[in-house]
């Protein structure tokens, strides 16, 4: 079924898709499984790979060769539809590793047993028009589903936009490990968390629709991985909006940990600026700010830094949040337990765990957290480093006092790399 | 035996090699290094099967490993040519490194029954493995039904398999033939083809030969394959995973992991990303996972903390994703589909008897 466009003797009208510099390989429905892994396996420098209009079924993982500046394109999300309900092997539907210029562009990938495209050390990487989805997702049985849905890992020069991810049981979009990344205009919904910035250097995170996930969008640091002390990430005019759907992941995986109506979260890292978002009706908070030291995971890594530090939010907005903390979760039981005695009576919209770093130099603001907003917005230290474990009573500790942190940062820079428009 | 065979699938053409008996054949990369892989196995004259067992052709030798890596309970016939004059240089604690023009087979294949030793195996695949000017290029060929050839396969596929094991049950293995892009899935060390098997403590083993048993490291110094090795008994040796007299609980769960996980989970391969490192040589405890929480195991972590709980397997992961056979679960990622019960055993004893515990 693989047909070589530059083959064909009656010179035909090229097909539009094939854009790249090399060979184009194109597919019709009904294209045999093993044609279509073949194909992925052999391409050479600036070769396309090309679906047509479809559903395509798979029984094994479609890993990708190694070789430059391939494409690999659909007609369009509803248009080419790659379904990995069958697979029996791989962790992840697609895989590709050590390639530069990469493009994954118009097709969806449906129901894969685990990630559904995941790519490692791969430098300068598109991932456009892209839906992931599975078939359980806003279903109350999803919890198999899947884990993460567009997933680069130690990539550079990252753009992934104009998608739409709806059913993880992990995170819908997720870095790790990478740099110089953009993350803007996609759709995340149903998912455990919607975007997730992880151990990450120099991320935009920008125009995204983040909304019906356990949570919004995730800025996380973990110890123990090769790039660690994740910063420069700037995460703005989002709509965060009812981040309220119970948290489905599997217990033991980090997100399990997130409370259910959580808007933002950003954990560990240093310098982020979060800015011109609009949260509304993230049911246990609209913005936190904590420690690693709050998910009580133990650590040996001497390198690694726990706290969050740096971190700039300002200018939001704030609708709704914080009125019904998930009772399921720990953090957010206990942010409950004083609903009616925080300001406005719901939970904090910016929510920083008080958790410091115990070298820092004393004051009011050691890790120099910085918030800008409106009077209107409840800003509170929870000081869950002074709860007392026994009671959990955060009326005891909790201060909603904005004024230590009535401070600004710089603007830090946007993310810029070769290729990138505007 | 034919299980999954089509009909057809009957030998078309007879390749050099591929008859046994045919005329003699010389070992070559067949184009191979230069990128172009032949269509069918017999043009690198390493291997046919004849009578149900793999045969080495004029030159090619056969060997064996410690402690291989698990395929679906597959029975493995290794094969290594090298160039005229060409030589490896003994290492002690690394893979070795083969001249440009090696090649290298894998034959996998399943006896119908377990129990009947000495029986036909029914070969499935060879992965061949050729050492080129820019680093290994490998795919993988798939025997017809008569054994006469064995065609490319780049795109790979999933076999439905069914045998009898050691213990009398029936198995029935989803078994993945890898594409030619998953061969790099396990043979890769930060984004560049390696070989994995060829290690001085791995090939330090006896091999019964046609002409008698030796010592593969021996055997490989006599042949002038290799170059600068010592006696085999001043040589290190990989214990046999499943061989009490080859070394203790300890040593024999880490010869597993270092065959089967740590290809990937070395702090250079693909598991890099995990911070889980299981090599034979690792030291830290956290490294080799003891009270270290998952990354990016989603599901996979199945509501436990840590990757190993000391005392504890039934609360390590790092157990639970052995004894998985899902896609997204299943340790190591491709080519298991059953769960390899004695290792687990093997692994799950080494934990049982840890001392310490987690928060």
């Amino acid at each position: 079924m693989a047909a070589a466009c530059s083959s064909k003797s009656s010179a035909p009208a090229k097909n539009p898709l094939c854009t790249g510099s090399g060979r184009c390989v194109t597919f019709a429905k009904g294209a045999a499984e093993g044609d279509i892994a073949g194909a992925f396996s052999t391409v050479a420098k600036g070769d396309a790979i090309v679906f047509g209009p479809g559903t395509y079924a798979f029984t094994n993982q479609l890993a990708l060769g190694t070789a430059d500046g391939v494409s690999i394109v659909g007609s369009g999300p509803d248009q080419t539809v790659l379904d990995f309900a069958g697979q029996k092997a791989g962790e992840d539907a697609l895989f590709a590793q050590s390639v530069n210029d990469l493009r994954f562009e118009g097709f969806t990938v449906k129901d894969s047993p685990g990630n559904a495209i995941k790519t490692l050390s791969v430098t300068g990487l598109t991932m456009r028009s892209l839906t992931v989805t599975w078939s359980g997702a806003g279903t109350p049985n999803n919890k198999m589903d899947g884990a993460y849905g567009l997933y680069p890992v130690q990539s550079t020069n990252v753009l992934i936009e104009k998608c739409t991810i709806s059913g993880a049981s992990d995170s819908g979009v997720y870095v790790g490990q990478s740099q110089n990344v953009v993350v803007r205009d996609n759709e995340a919904f149903q998912n455990v968390s919607g975007i997730e910035i992880e151990n990450s250097f120099f991320a935009d995170v920008h125009d995204n629709r983040s909304h019906d996930n356990t949570a919004g969008i995730l800025v996380f640091d973990l110890p123990g991985l090769k790039q660690e002390g994740g910063h420069s990430i700037r995460v703005y005019s989002n709509t965060i909006t009812h981040n309220d759907t119970p948290n489905f992941a599997a217990m033991g995986d980090i997100v399990s940990l997130v409370p259910a109506g959580t808007g933002f979260f950003v954990m560990a890292n240093h310098d982020v600026e979060i800015f011109q978002n609009t949260f509304d009706g993230n049911d246990t908070g609209a913005a936190g700010i904590i420690s690693y030291a709050l998910a009580q995971m133990p650590f040996t890594d001497p390198n690694y830094v726990e706290y969050p530090s740096r971190v700039y939010i300002h200018g939001n907005t704030y609708t709704n949040n914080g009125t019904k903390p998930d009772g399921l979760n720990q953090i957010g039981l206990v942010l409950s337990v004083g609903l009616a005695s925080y300001p406005g009576g719901h939970a904090p919209d910016v929510l920083y765990d008080g958790i410091v770093d115990p070298n820092a130099p004393p004051g009011p603001n050691p890790m120099t957290i910085c918030v800008g907003e409106a009077s209107t917005t409840t800003v509170c230290n929870a000081h869950f480093d002074m709860l007392d474990m026994t009671t959990l009573d955060i009326t005891k500790t909790i201060v909603c006092d904005a004024s230590p942190y009535a401070c600004t940062l710089p603007p830090l820079p946007a993310v810029t790399f070769p290729g990138l428009r505007p | 035996m034919r299980w999954w065979l089509a009909p057809f699938a009957f030998a078309l053409l007879a390749a050099c090699g591929g008859g046994g008996a045919a005329s003699p054949c010389a070992p070559s990369a067949a184009g191979a290094d230069k990128g172009d892989f032949p269509s069918s196995v017999g043009a690198y004259c390493m291997v046919s099967v004849d009578g149900g067992a793999v045969t080495p052709e004029r030159g090619v030798t056969p060997y064996d490993l410690n402690t291989p890596l698990f395929s679906d309970y597959a029975v493995k016939y290794r094969t290594v040519w090298l160039p005229k004059g060409g030589q490896v240089t003994y290492v002690p604690d690394a893979r070795f490194e083969f001249p440009v023009g090696t090649v290298i087979t894998k034959s996998f294949g399943f006896p119908p029954d377990f129990r009947v030793a000495g029986g036909p195996v029914n070969w499935i695949e060879t992965r061949v493995l050729v050492r080129a000017q820019d680093g290994w290029k490998g795919t993988s060929y798939v025997w017809d039904g008569a054994h006469h050839d064995a065609k490319i396969s780049a795109g790979g596929e999933i076999l439905n398999l069914s045998f009898v094991d050691a213990q009398g049950r029936t198995q029935a293995p989803t078994y993945l033939v890898p594409s030619q892009a998953q061969c790099k899935k396990c043979h890769a060390n930060d984004g560049a083809m390696i070989s994995l098997g060829p290690w001085a403590d791995q090939l330090n083993r006896d091999f019964a030969y046609v002409d008698g048993t030796e010592n593969e490291l021996a055997r490989w110094s006599r042949l002038g394959l290799l170059a600068g090795a010592p006696p085999p008994d001043q040589a290190p040796k990989l214990p046999v995973f499943d061989d009490p007299s080859t070394g203790d609980m300890t040593a024999r769960a880490r010869a597993y992991l270092q065959a089967n996980c740590s290809y990937c989970h070395n702090g250079n391969g693909e598991a890099r990303t995990s911070g889980l490192v299981l090599l034979a040589t690792e030291t830290d405890p956290y490294a080799l996972g003891v009270c270290k929480g998952p990354v990016a195991a989603g599901k996979a972590a199945a509501g436990q903390s840590y990757d190993v709980v000391p005392a504890h397997p039934e609360q390590s992961i790092l157990v639970y994703r052995m004894q998985a056979t899902a896609p997204m679960i299943a340790m190591p990622e491709l080519g298991r589909s059953l769960e390899h019960v004695e290792a687990v055993q093997v692994v799950s004893d080494w934990i049982t008897q840890m001392s310490g515990s987690c928060p």
